[in-house]
């Protein structure tokens, strides 16, 4: 692992962030059928290959971070494995927001719809997991139309060995687009676009189920990569797996039309999967059902094939690295502060100790803390001043560049954390933290490669009640550091692959079986404690005898602090939960509870290992 | 009918009653707010809750019970344009030891825009710290004043941080920002879509010497949270003309970091006609106006522009023109093609 005084390394500068995605490896249109099978598979944690030697790195932190139960044998070293490959890229021609694509050669050879395939070679074992990570690239001629235009790669197919399809969109997508559009422009989501019911993108309605699959690719954030991991559950019984309101689990291993092998494994053999290279560019040439543009891009694929043979609720299941850089001169300092590393240290605490609960089963492996002070500058001469006070709107950039600077080893397995000191959004006000992906990337360099939170420049200044003292008890902690803690693990479990167990109007779900659903929104119209206690319409289903989450946390009363935290069918005990807890000082407060199901699906992730 | 409803239809009767109902309500819903992870709270949320709340936000200032709420407190009470209000906002700036709660506060003026803000905020472009000179020009750009890119660009050529004129720089060259989505660009019918196919330098001049009509593009936002529709973006225009001697110097420029920024040195423009939500200008060469920006701006939503009038350029022409549009939820700004058609 490099290290670097800083010294040093305010005298060079990065090479640039995006200089990964710069090789231009085309495979002909002719090929496309056959196109990028397999692919040099790489050792885990052996980085990417278009990292050079002299990439910049940032200096390591003077804060040393220090967490009880963080250990790097935390890791599943005997039982668990993941390689990664990126694939030759795959040229295809972009397609328009209301744009179908085609597999069908256009006038120059080339069509609409990338399709690569991959094999899986031996067993991954019953918590073995896929996951594609793909990119545009090389999208000049989209780039040239607009600076806003973008191109994202969106999964429209994954068969597997025994041609069994994962996506399973609904004829519609195909003929109608996936969002209608008049020759004005005016542009609506093509609802009968959806994946079906039995999809690995779940959801009690097609709404839902279309929610999960945008989601999951990032189709709405606009960024440039789409990550997508599967299984994407793991359960058995309760529903038909082709029952619109079922919820079954698709990768039930129980089930005989399961995704999965009577083994409950993932096959082994050939995948084969196809994308859209989906423009924010509007053609109003033609209402809906547009064909491709002129313009062409190329898919890059990484995936990563992740062996484990561990039976699930085995105990601990592995453990997640993190990358955490400290941004900006205040955040550096207080970093080097006793006090400042002290509150880092229990904020780490927090995030592990909520992640190692029961249902997850996973800790902290290691944590390497880095400094981007005004001493390090990147490729385009900003400094982590420049970052310091990052618009929300930015992050996505910051995830690019500032991915970059990290131990290149860890790329794949480390969580890459952004400490700035404000996140500000000119219209909504101070963000608290932001994930860059649902799950997010593990390729370095890309806009979803990352999550950041809101300091305040307050790391050294948190928790004044323990002044002097070289640890920080809960009991003496200040409400927002506590809440900072949930809200890295909440954005680290987007990160890992959930979604909130209710969207905020209450209208869509995460489709994950064990957590609550609520859809009475209050008197702003979200979900608040208040209106999921006194409306909550679905309960926790394996709770018997079945319970509300007023009947059964009767006496919350904030003016009290009389909270449930354990109780697991109010959702806003869920870590998930789409907003911010009530929280006193001390502690108190709502729970941060994973769901069982839940840990499973974090469990899939290719960063726990 | 709620037990809520009810008193606030009481209201007219036992105002003092109602009022102290309602102030605990609106206590209730700004704390529901302020505590969202991501928060939601727009100023036409804020806005919508009535002319009571400002007053209710102070007294929450008064002894907010967590640090965040101050924050969140402050930018919700930005966006209210009384004197009482922007007073409190701008005292919180000046007089803030913590430069984050400054720059809260500074961003917060911009949010409301009330008469004077530009002027007000002009000040902290010199202030001493480096971070609350970059969150005065973002606040700056905010509120849509003409003067502001200039005031930032002066800055910027004093600034002895060099990031700090970076990034001041920067701010100059972007117009303001509104709510955000994935900002989506919708492309011209192809018939009429200008293609990069006039490979030679000379055709695309000449094609560009011709006359000119048409070319439009809306900019909609895709909004993640709904997913079901694509909503028109709040957007502004700047085209920067400079008319001497008859004879039009104007400049297209693209923002952001797009490559090809482009500017027509000595093009010559008549009977501009600007035309978008309801809004027309026209510009004729004997309007001896150096900064237009101000009318050009379209103030509220707005789908589509178009742009028609007579174009004589000489010298190097860009094969196609963008022209800039105010932007949101993206790093980069959303341009306008201008198409052109012989």
């Amino acid at each position: 692992m490099k290290r670097k005084a800083s010294s040093v390394i305010s005298e060079r500068k990065w090479h640039g962030a995006l200089a990964a995605v710069a090789r231009r490896a085309v495979i002909s249109g002719l090929l496309l059928s056959v196109a990028a099978c397999g692919g040099p598979a790489k050792e885990p944690g052996g980085g990417g290959d278009d990292a050079s030697a002299d990439d910049f790195v940032f200096p390591e932190s003077s804060w040393v971070p220090s967490v009880s139960g963080m250990l790097s044998s935390n890791h599943d070293d005997s039982s668990m494995s993941v390689s990664e490959a990126t694939l030759d890229s795959v040229t295809a021609h972009v397609v328009p927001l209301n744009g179908v694509g085609s597999d069908s050669a256009e006038t120059d050879g080339v069509p609409s719809i990338a399709t690569v395939s991959f094999t899986v070679s031996e067993s991954l074992g019953t918590s073995g997991s896929i996951s594609l990570i793909a990119r545009a690239v090389n999208a000049e001629e989209v780039a040239e139309v607009s600076a806003t235009a973008r191109v994202l790669p969106i999964l429209v197919s994954l068969t597997d060995p025994a041609g069994k399809e994962f996506v399973q969109l609904s004829s519609q997508c195909t003929t109608q687009g996936l969002y209608s559009c008049t020759s004005g422009g005016n542009c609506s989501l093509n609802s009968a676009c959806a994946p079906q019911a039995g999809s690995a993108f779940m959801g009690a309605t097609a709404s839902e189920r279309r929610s999960q699959w945008e989601q999951h690719q990032e189709l709405t954030s606009g960024v440039d990569v789409g990550a997508v991991t599967f299984p994407t559950c793991r359960w058995s019984g309760t529903g038909n797996l082709t029952s619109a309101s079922g919820l079954g689990c698709p990768f039930s291993p129980s089930d005989s039309n399961s995704f999965l092998t009577s083994g409950g494994v993932l096959r082994t053999g050939t995948y084969t999967a196809r994308y859209l290279l989906l423009s924010n560019l509007i053609d109003t040439g033609a209402t809906t059902g547009n064909g491709a543009l002129e313009y062409r891009a190329d898919l890059e694929l990484t995936t990563y094939i992740k062996k484990d043979s561990d039976a699930a609720s085995s105990g601990y299941r592995g453990a997640v690295d993190l990358n955490v850089v400290l941004v900006g001169d205040t955040n550096v300092a207080d970093g080097a502060a006793s006090a400042g590393a002290r509150n880092l240290n229990a904020l780490f605490q927090i995030v592990h100790d909520q992640l190692s609960q029961a249902n997850s089963e996973i800790r902290l492996g290691s944590i390497r803390a880095y400094d981007w002070d005004s001493s390090v500058e990147a490729s385009d001469g900003t400094s982590g001043n420049s970052w310091a006070e990052v618009d929300l709107e930015l992050t996505p950039d910051l995830f690019a560049l500032g991915s970059q600077g990290v131990d290149s080893a860890t790329e794949g397995s480390g969580i890459n954390i952004f400490l700035v000191s404000t996140i500000p959004y000119s219209s909504g006000g101070t963000i608290l933290g932001r994930a860059g992906g649902i799950p997010g990337s593990p390729k370095n360099g890309t806009l979803a490669s990352g999550l950041v939170f809101a300091s305040f420049d307050r790391l050294a200044s948190f928790n004044p009640g323990c002044s002097g003292l070289a640890t920080c008890p809960t009991t003496s902690q200040e409400a927002d550091f506590i809440d900072m803690g949930a809200t890295i693990t909440h954005e680290i479990g987007h990160y890992l692959g959930l979604n909130h167990p209710s969207e905020s109007d209450g209208s869509v779900h995460d489709a994950v079986l064990d957590t609550p659903q609520c859809t009475n929104t209050g008197t702003g119209g979200v979900l608040t404690v208040s209106s999921c206690r006194t409306g909550e319409t679905s309960t926790h289903p394996s709770n018997s005898p079945a319970r509300t989450c007023s009947t059964a946390c009767p006496s919350y009363n904030l003016a009290s602090s009389t909270f449930c935290p354990t109780v697991d069918e109010c959702q806003f005990n869920h870590v998930m939960w789409w907003t911010s807890k009530n929280v006193r000082a001390g502690g108190a407060g709502d729970g941060n509870l994973i769901s069982s199901h839940s840990g499973d699906i974090i469990n899939f992730s290719p960063f726990i290992r | 009918m709620t037990v809520l409803s009810r008193m606030v239809m009481l209201a007219p009767l036992f105002p003092a009653l109602a009022l102290a109902v309602t102030d605990a309500e609106l206590q209730e819903r700004a704390l529901e707010k302020i505590r969202e992870r991501h928060p939601s709270a727009t100023c036409a949320w804020w806005n919508a809750q009535g002319s009571r709340m400002p007053r209710v936000i102070e007294q929450m200032l008064e002894s907010p019970e967590r640090m965040v709420d101050r924050f969140r407190l402050i930018e919700g009470l930005g966006c209210f344009t009384d004197e009482e209000s922007v007073k409190k906002v701008r005292e919180t700036a000046e007089k803030a030891d913590s430069s984050v709660l400054r720059m809260t506060a500074v961003r917060a003026t911009a949010r409301g825009g009330a008469p004077g803000t530009a002027e007000w905020l002009r000040g902290f472009l010199a202030h001493e710290d480096p971070r609350t000179r970059v969150a005065a020009a973002d606040a700056l750009q905010l509120t849509g004043d003409a003067r502001a890119p200039g005031w930032i660009d002066e800055q910027a050529k004093t600034e002895k941080e060099a990031w700090v004129a970076r990034k001041l720089k920067k701010a100059a060259s972007v117009l303001p920002k509104t709510p955000g989505g994935m900002p989506v660009v919708v492309l011209p019918p192809r018939s009429e879509r200008l293609r990069s196919d006039s490979d030679g330098q000379q055709e695309a001049q000449a094609r560009l010497e011709k006359r000119w009509s048409g070319g439009w593009s809306g900019v909609r936002l895709l909004r993640p949270e709904k997913g079901s529709s694509l909503s028109p973006r709040a957007v502004a225009v700047r085209i920067d003309i400079e008319f001497k001697d008859h004879r039009a110097r104007a400049r297209f420029e693209a923002a952001g970091d797009i490559k090809t920024r482009k500017s027509l040195p000595a093009a010559e423009l008549s009977e501009v006609q600007v035309v978008g939500g309801g809004f027309t200008a026209i510009f004729r060469d004997r309007d001896r106006v150096k900064e237009l920006a101000p009318e050009l701006r379209v103030p509220g939503r707005w789908e589509a522009l178009r742009l028609s009038g007579e174009l004589r350029g000489s010298g190097e022409l860009p094969p196609a023109l963008l022209f800039e549009v105010a932007g949101i939820g993206d790093k980069s700004e959303p341009q306008f093609w201008l198409l052109l058609r012989e």
